[in-house]
């Protein structure tokens, strides 16, 4: 198993609100799990706590996040981090924001294989050029010495993809990758990481708040409401049809362009009844 | 019965300062190049293409935002492609416009209330409106004291429409108004939108970048390409029989949730 989180939950610093309550969640080498649910859900927050970058405002209070049989949790922070740096990366929503404007696109990804991972800078100008190669980008030569509004959108988030799976990480994580590329575009970059994940057998965390492409890159899909997993599921049962009510409420609300008519949106019932859980999940805790 | 709404090769070129020469003027780029359409009464159309294919640009000169420089929109009749802001009252009342970001566009110090309360006064119209406007969007009169940030995404975009349909406009621009909402917000709004358009017989503009969207709730589509429009017609003919390139990109790039689905 290369990434098992159990029983992880976080709250808002200073006795806030909680953020993730218990969730656990298995993703094997090879395997892509999909993490769905609406704005708020928490579904980011899985991601971040499992790379130990919550927001500063958010703590976790209880749990496990084991990579590869070692609990992150319970290492000295300076050991985690360079555990994490080793064998995760993440694909970032936004790429433009995440690559820095004033360096050449090609150092930005050199530089991380030197600081992090003690290649000598030879070897990893040489992957990643190879890495360059490997997502399509153009005239990699050159396109390693762009800046990155030189780009397309696109492209910058081919090079993003290239950073990340150049030391053949572990695990990735991809927060939303496509949400803030031109549609006609997505495409391409869903099938470019389905491949380098299944070349590589990266264990994927794939976050989302779009159905239809989960349903494309994920083998199993886990359903957050309110930083409680109310399903988790094989992805084809989940499609199929989904066994939680909020579940199944969710995957009803998605534009369904091939049988048009009213949409429906989450009933205000299954809605109550989702918030009750996590109410009852609450008094659990506190009453042990 | 004569259109609403006609566009006749509105063209609009805009300088491009970042390619200014040294001496001189900056050179023009051209956003839109001749695009015709009408909009009946009533009717619903969707407006779709890639970014930078110009929907936005269109839609901004549809509503005399951007003045264009070339071609004409003629509303009810009324040519306004060059009225002066003065002269636009009536058609500023009569055609509105939802915005895509509703934090963003919603003032954060004014209360729901008064959101609603400015555009009705400003066209001198009974104040009773705006409680109707709130109530046709479905939301309940107890959100009149709440502030923007206190209200859900979804509460805010309809805030939005209530803002554009307390002036009973008879066309409604809807610039991306889904793009940032939740699955189920989503659904409420596109039906909201088809319901007022059925109900009180208005005319809306859908822009958006999903033909997915767009299929449940517009009749007709125009798809643009580089300013130009590519493809346009009944939407269901549209899925069935793509005739342009872009068109075919458009539905291609169609996630169902189903991963038997080819993609």
């Amino acid at each position: 198993m290369t990434l098992e989180v159990r029983g992880l939950s976080a709250r808002v610093r200073g006795g806030g609100p909680p953020v993730l309550r218990a969730v656990s969640l298995r993703v094997e080498a090879g395997e892509a799990l999909g993490l769905v649910g609406e704005s708020g859900a928490g579904k980011s927050m899985v991601g971040r706590a499992v790379l130990g970058i919550l927001p500063r405002a958010v703590e976790v209070t209880a749990g496990e996040v084991f990579l590869d049989g070692v609990d992150l949790l319970r290492l000295p922070e300076a050991e985690r981090r360079a555990r994490v740096g080793r064998i995760c990366a993440l694909i970032p929503q936004d790429p433009l924001s995440a690559l820095n404007p004033s360096r050449r696109v090609g150092r930005q990804v050199v530089d991380p294989l030197v600081e992090v991972l003690g290649w000598d800078r030879a070897r990893a100008e040489a992957r990643a050029r190879e890495a360059f190669e490997e997502v399509r980008l153009p005239d990699p030569g050159r396109t390693l010495r762009a800046y990155p509004h030189e780009l397309s959108g696109g492209q910058r988030q081919r090079v993003l993809i290239a950073a990340a799976f150049a030391a053949s990480p572990r695990l990735v994580v991809a927060d939303e990758p496509t949400t803030a590329l031109d549609v006609t575009v997505q495409r391409g970059i869903v099938g470019l990481i389905r491949e380098m994940q299944a070349r590589r057998g990266t264990a994927l965390l794939f976050v989302t708040h779009d159905l239809g492409i989960a349903s494309k890159v994920c083998a199993r899909i886990a359903v957050l409401y309110a930083g409680l997993v109310v399903e988790e599921s094989d992805a084809r049962a989940f499609f199929r049809g989904p066994v939680h009510p909020y579940a199944r409420a969710l995957l009803e609300a998605s534009p369904r362009p091939d049988a048009p008519g009213a949409l429906r949106p989450v009933p205000e019932a299954v809605v109550r009844a989702v918030r009750a859980e996590a109410a009852a999940f609450d008094r659990t805790v506190r009453h042990g | 019965m004569a259109d609403l709404l006609v566009a006749e090769g509105l063209a609009l070129a805009l300088p491009d300062f970042s390619r200014r020469p040294l001496l001189g003027a900056a050179p023009r780029v051209a956003i839109l190049r001749g695009v015709s359409f009408a909009l009946g009464r009533g009717e619903v159309l969707g407006i779709v293409g890639g970014s930078g294919s110009g929907k936005t640009t269109l839609g901004r000169c549809l509503l005399r935002l951007l003045e264009p420089t070339g071609g004409r929109v003629v509303f009810d009749g009324v040519d306004v492609t060059h009225l002066p802001e003065p002269a636009l009252g009536p058609f500023r009342r009569r055609a509105g416009m939802v915005f895509q970001d509703p934090l963003s566009a919603l003032n954060p110090r004014h209360t729901v209330r008064r959101l609603l309360l400015g555009p009705v006064r400003l066209h001198g119209l009974p104040e009773a409106r705006a409680a109707e406007a709130l109530d046709m969007v479905g939301l309940p009169e107890a959100l009149m004291d709440r502030y923007p940030h206190e209200i859900s995404g979804g509460q805010r975009q309809r805030v939005g429409i209530a803002r554009a349909v307390a002036l009973r406009p008879d066309f409604l621009l809807c610039d991306e108004v889904v793009s940032g909402l939740d699955l189920s917000s989503q659904a409420q709004v596109l039906n909201l939108l088809g319901g007022l358009a059925r109900e009180l017989g208005l005319a809306l503009a859908f822009i958006s970048h999903d033909l997915g969207v767009v299929r449940h709730l517009c009749s007709r589509v125009l798809v643009l390409e580089g300013g130009v429009v590519a493809e346009e017609g009944a939407v269901a003919e549209l899925f069935e029989r793509p005739r342009s390139q872009a068109t075919r990109a458009l539905l291609d790039a169609i996630a169902l949730p189903d991963p038997d689905q080819v993609w």
